[in-house]
């Protein structure tokens, strides 16, 4: 047989111009579209990601705009605003604006915290003077009607709410200063106050200019002018201004708004940057995570992309279409992720009560997180696709095997070198910080961040065999599955290195807060003396019943000692009484044994006294007069922080020994009770239970540290609180990818499995394999997280307090760290459910 | 170690020049590995393929017949020696013109596993011309379509198709750049008896009326007596030649490497 004449290759004649992008993406579709399920868990990597960035920025402008809108409202009618400097009375000032061409209005703004008490409730608001001139009013009357008298008052309708409060309810007030009296008032109307205050702060009241100085037993000074004219408000200023003179600073109302939003910027810095640096943590994590799944989805389709190089597709065809396929999930990713974490972000809004008037979307950084998601989603498959590029055509005639691609020596290499370079620098910087604050602490614990990361390949497969150990004891299943997770050490790795950065970050912030709340409750023992006091400013507390000479608990102490958490009750009898110089004191008797020895005399003949007496500085061992009624000692001065247990009320407190006060005052009553909280932990529950014991008696009060203490826990709880629930989102993702290595794995060993399966392994015992294959990378992973974890977040706390060496206690909130890894380790059991079902078919 | 002398040169008149052939292997050695453990798969072969004729390449288990395949198709190196495709040789290209010369001038039937599953029959036979970025030739693809029998399977993915169609959609994208060379891996071991003799019976004439160059790698010696040719290996060396096989002749060449 001849050879036939050939036809020619079609290169010449039929040949169209190239369309080099056409094939690869529309291959990418075609795959995107052929099997949606593939897809799921790394687009949800995608959108989990760039869902937290469109969350973080709509919460912070949200809430921005909400203070924002609070700060400025005041200015929202005015035209010009003037700050008094305080040199001259504010009548006078008010005349002197008055007085200026062009103003048709002028009123003081000014106010005072007040608490009050109802009939079942009780609170405290700032109560604002409402300006007289109806047209420099920047709230809407919402119920009811102004207050045109000094017994009347309109509340926010927030506050209102908060309290249950309405219209025709009836108040008592008390002011701030010292013996204050009480000013009945009654609710005539509420108002919308634009914008919301900061969850915590106090509601807002609006009263006449007469109520504020009868309530504060003074007028109160203003805090700025509000002006209203005609013409231009720049015009306007000026002349005002030349009015004014040097009694006040003055401005358009637009320039002091502005001066408003950037000290409201300044104010929500921190905040903002703690978002910010979130934000980054879960970007990094989905990145690890997206970058690990693409590598799977690559392995999953080996051989057809071996296929698509047989047939003539180029390396660099392969790789358009992995990008491109990137490309397309990431920008589907982050826009459904943009699109829910909008809602969600300002859904925390709602929920934190910092929403103020709507929701405040940000079109150009909710546009950029898009844009952003696609990309990062790119960057991560640019490894993957050039592993892609790498499949040899001959692949598509071997049965999917996944050889581990090995780096090259130098590589292997080069990361525990860079990585120990940045541990030697990074730690001493973190850890030696506490000086030069937080800036430089921040770069060092980045550093080191980065090193235990560049150290995850080759600590992770030694801790696995560790972990695997362990797992010997779950006869064979156990034992395959650590000899699977060892198969490909560098995939495991990656996957155990995003949740370690998901852990890690999460156990920093609760080491870092439990020995912050360690250190800062050291230091409050130190200033406070007594953990917790309750007294009635200088009023007796029980005025039927004298106190006990030894100090024991009778009436409220009693009660008090009846509150869990308490311990070492005492009640104090006390009198006024004056010291020499003729200074108004309350004298405290305390029994020669007990109370904290701080505070205590140390003989009869000693009296402790606050540093500051009288305006004047004291100094121990003078010998002074303390005088109740005719009778007086005269006592030995020791100085202590005595201030901070002290009765409430304009006058100092000194104690003497129990019996010298009985010499003075024969039928004092009990003033006082102490109390120690020994485990800080209760710190808030005693106060809240205290504050309930109390209830409404206003004139009683609660002090001592136990109240900073329970503050400072609450605030702690809460930053805690939220941020872990902003970081578990980093987990999930991290355990999105646990799931994906395991289905990978999953998928490189069917035929093993089919194997095994025939060999007799029962399914249960299939499953079970996987589930430890992903407990015990899991465990891996957070075990390296919460070791870094405690180191960073020690060096944190320590970096972030400024403490010196012996005021820092590194505290470890063990049952987190246990809940953590717990969690971990369930999650991925749970992440292994799917491919196991799909294994064991 | 054998000297890498040719068994057997290749039969028949060249009187057209080096461009009668489509393929040709010139002393061509690989090994696997290296040391004491290293195989040599093939061993010095030497063989042409001359235009327009269906060669079979059979031999034993381990006779190399498939290493020689992949080396003849460039998806494997060669470890010394010379691989010519029409004119090119292609033991010299790098990965771009390598990958470029599967794409237009050399096509590929498998044993199983030649479609992408995600695209439909057409655009798996398409996807050549298509990476290439050239339009089809839509006469040329009817014609082939037709006589392959996949007319009316066109819109179908491949899990739609059963084996033989499957396998007929994929001669068909080997044939549809119309190659210098169609390379064929045991294309019906898949396949039942009845299937795969369908599949040869197609191949054979489509070969014949388009004058197309065939190398097919077997071990069944029914499926190799469908060619114009078998060349027998045995130990990585060209062990025989036979021209217009029957069944028997074919058993009976391979009877003597039966050990």
């Amino acid at each position: 047989m001849s050879a036939p004449a050939l036809t020619p290759a079609p290169t010449a004649g039929t040949a169209v111009p190239a369309r080099p992008h056409a094939t690869p993406a529309r291959l990418a579709a075609a795959w995107l579209r052929s099997a949606p399920g593939r897809w799921v868990a790394v687009t949800l990597a995608i959108a989990l990601g760039a869902g937290f960035v469109a969350a973080t920025l709509t919460f912070s402008a949200t809430f921005r705009a909400a203070l924002a809108a609070g700060l400025t409202a005041p200015y929202r009618h005015a035209d010009v605003v003037v700050t008094p400097s305080g040199d001259v009375p504010d009548g006078a000032l008010l005349t002197r604006i008055r007085q200026a061409a062009g103003v048709t209005a002028a009123e003081p703004l000014a106010d005072v915290p007040v608490r009050w008490v109802g009939d079942r409730a009780h609170g405290t608001v700032e109560l604002t003077a409402l300006p007289a001139d109806p047209a420099l009013r920047w709230t809407e009357l919402g119920a009811g009607g102004w207050p045109a008298t000094a017994d009347q008052l309109v509340l926010s309708t927030a506050e209102a709410r908060r309290s249950g409060l309405a219209v025709g309810s009836r108040l008592t007030l008390t002011g701030p200063a010292v013996g204050g009296g009480q000013v009945p008032a009654t609710v005539v109307g509420l108002v919308d106050v634009p914008g919301s205050a900061t969850p915590g702060a106090d509601g807002d009241a609006f009263g006449t200019p007469e109520l504020l100085a009868r309530v504060h037993q003074g007028p109160v000074t203003a805090s700025a002018v509000l002006v209203r004219g005609s013409g231009d408000p720049g015009e306007l200023a000026a002349r005002v201004r030349d009015a004014v003179g040097g009694a006040g600073t003055v401005s358009t109302a637009a320039e002091e708004s502005a001066r408003a939003l950037h000290r409201l910027e300044d104010r929500t810095l921190a905040l903002t940057t703690v978002l910010s640096g979130f934000a980054a943590v879960a970007v990094l994590v989905s990145g690890m995570v997206i970058a690990t799944t693409w590598t799977i989805l690559v392995a999953q389709r080996r051989r057809q992309i071996a296929l698509l190089r047989c047939v003539g597709a180029s390396a660099e065809q392969v790789r358009r279409q992995v990008l491109a396929e990137a490309a397309v999930l990431g920008s589907v990713g982050a826009l459904l992720g943009t699109a829910a974490g909008a809602g969600t972000g300002y859904l925390a809004a709602v929920l934190t009560g910092l929403a103020g008037d709507g929701p405040v979307l940000e079109p150009l950084p909710l546009a950029a997180t898009v844009a952003g998601g696609a990309l990062v989603t790119v960057a991560a498959a640019w490894l993957p696709a050039a592993g892609a590029m790498r499949i040899p055509p001959l692949a598509a005639l071997r049965p999917a095997d996944t050889p581990s691609a090995t780096p090259p020596a130098t590589r292997r290499l080069l990361r525990p070198v860079v990585a120990t370079l940045l541990l030697a620098a990074g730690v001493p910087l973190a850890d030696g910080a506490r000086g030069d604050g937080l800036p430089v602490a921040l770069a060092g614990g980045a550093a080191a961040a980065v090193a235990v990361l560049l150290l995850a390949p080759t600590v992770v497969p030694p801790l696995l065999r560790v972990v695997g150990v362990l797992c010997r004891g779950l006869g064979v299943p156990g034992r395959l599955a650590v000899h699977n997770l060892g198969r490909n050490p560098g995939r495991s790795s990656t996957t155990a290195a995003a949740l370690m950065v998901g852990v890690g970050v999460i156990v920093t912030l609760q080491v870092g807060a439990a020995t912050a709340e360690a250190s800062l409750g050291g230091a409050l023992s130190a200033h406070f003396p007594v953990d917790l006091t309750v007294d009635a400013g200088g009023d007796p507390l029980d005025r039927d019943r004298p106190a006990g000479a030894d100090g024991a608990p009778g009436g409220l102490a009693a009660a008090v000692a009846e509150v869990p958490g308490t311990a070492d009750v005492l009640e104090l009898a006390g009198a006024r009484g004056t010291v020499t110089g003729g200074a108004t004191v309350t004298v405290l008797g305390l029994p020669a044994d007990r109370g904290p020895a701080t505070v205590r005399p140390r003989s009869p003949g000693e009296v402790v006294v606050p540093r500051w007496l009288d305006g004047q500085e004291a100094t121990d061992g003078r010998r002074i007069t303390v005088q109740v009624g005719d009778r007086r000692a005269e006592l030995t001065t020791r100085v202590a922080p005595i201030d901070a247990a002290g009765v409430s009320g304009a006058a100092d407190t000194v104690v003497v020994d129990v019996a010298v006060l009985r010499r003075l005052a024969p039928a004092a009553l009990p003033l006082a009770v102490w109390a120690s909280v020994p485990d800080a932990g209760d710190a808030e529950a005693v106060t809240a239970r205290l504050t309930e014991l109390l209830g409404a008696d206003t004139a009683r009060q609660l002090g001592g540290s136990v109240t900073e203490r329970a503050q400072l826990q609450h605030v702690l709880g809460q930053l805690v609180t939220f941020a872990t629930a902003l970081l578990a989102v980093a987990v999930l993702i991290a355990l999105v990818g646990v799931g994906n290595t395991v289905s990978l794995s999953v998928l490189e060993r069917t035929r093993e499995t089919a194997l095994l399966r025939a060999l007799g392994m029962q399914r249960g015992q299939v499953r079970r394999m996987l589930a430890v294959e992903a407990a015990a990378l899991s465990v891996a992973g957070a075990l390296v997280g919460v070791l870094a974890g405690l180191g960073l977040g020690w060096a944190g706390a320590a970096a972030a307090l400024g403490a010196s060496q012996d005021g820092l206690v590194l505290s470890v909130p063990w049952w987190q760290l246990a809940a953590v890894l717990a969690a971990a380790a369930a999650a991925a059991v749970l992440s292994s459910v799917l491919p196991g079902a799909a294994l064991a078919e | 170690m054998r000297s890498p002398t040719p068994v057997a040169q290749p039969t028949g008149p060249s009187p057209s020049g080096p461009s009668a052939d489509a393929c040709v292997a010139v002393d061509v050695v690989k090994t696997y590995g290296t040391g004491p453990t290293a195989v040599r798969a093939l061993d010095g072969v030497t063989a042409r393929f001359r235009r327009g004729r269906f060669t079979a390449i059979m031999g034993p288990s381990g006779s190399g017949k498939s290493t020689l395949l992949h080396c003849l198709a460039g998806l494997d190196t060669v470890t010394s020696g010379r691989v010519r495709i029409g004119d090119t040789d292609i033991t010299a290209l790098d990965d771009r013109r390598l990958t470029r010369l599967r794409r237009d001038r050399v096509g590929f039937v498998f044993q199983s596993f030649n479609l992408l599953p995600p695209l439909t029959a057409e655009q798996n036979i398409l996807l050549p011309l298509d990476l290439a970025g050239r339009a089809r030739d839509r006469a040329a693809f009817d014609q082939l379509v037709d006589r392959l029998g996949l007319t009316d399977r066109l819109r179908h993915r491949p899990a739609e198709l059963s084996g033989g169609q499957q396998q007929r959609v994929a001669v068909a994208r080997a044939l549809i750049t119309r190659p210098d060379v169609v390379f064929a891996d045991e294309p019906t071991g898949a396949l039942d008896i009845r299937t795969g003799r369908a599949l040869l019976s197609h191949l054979r004439s489509v070969v014949r009326e388009t004058g197309q160059t065939v190398v097919m790698v077997t071990h069944d010696p029914v499926a190799a007596s469908f060619a114009d040719r078998v060349l027998v290996l045995a130990d990585g060396r060209v062990a025989d030649e036979l021209d217009d096989p029957t069944p028997g002749t074919v058993l009976a060449a391979l009877r003597p490497l039966d050990r």
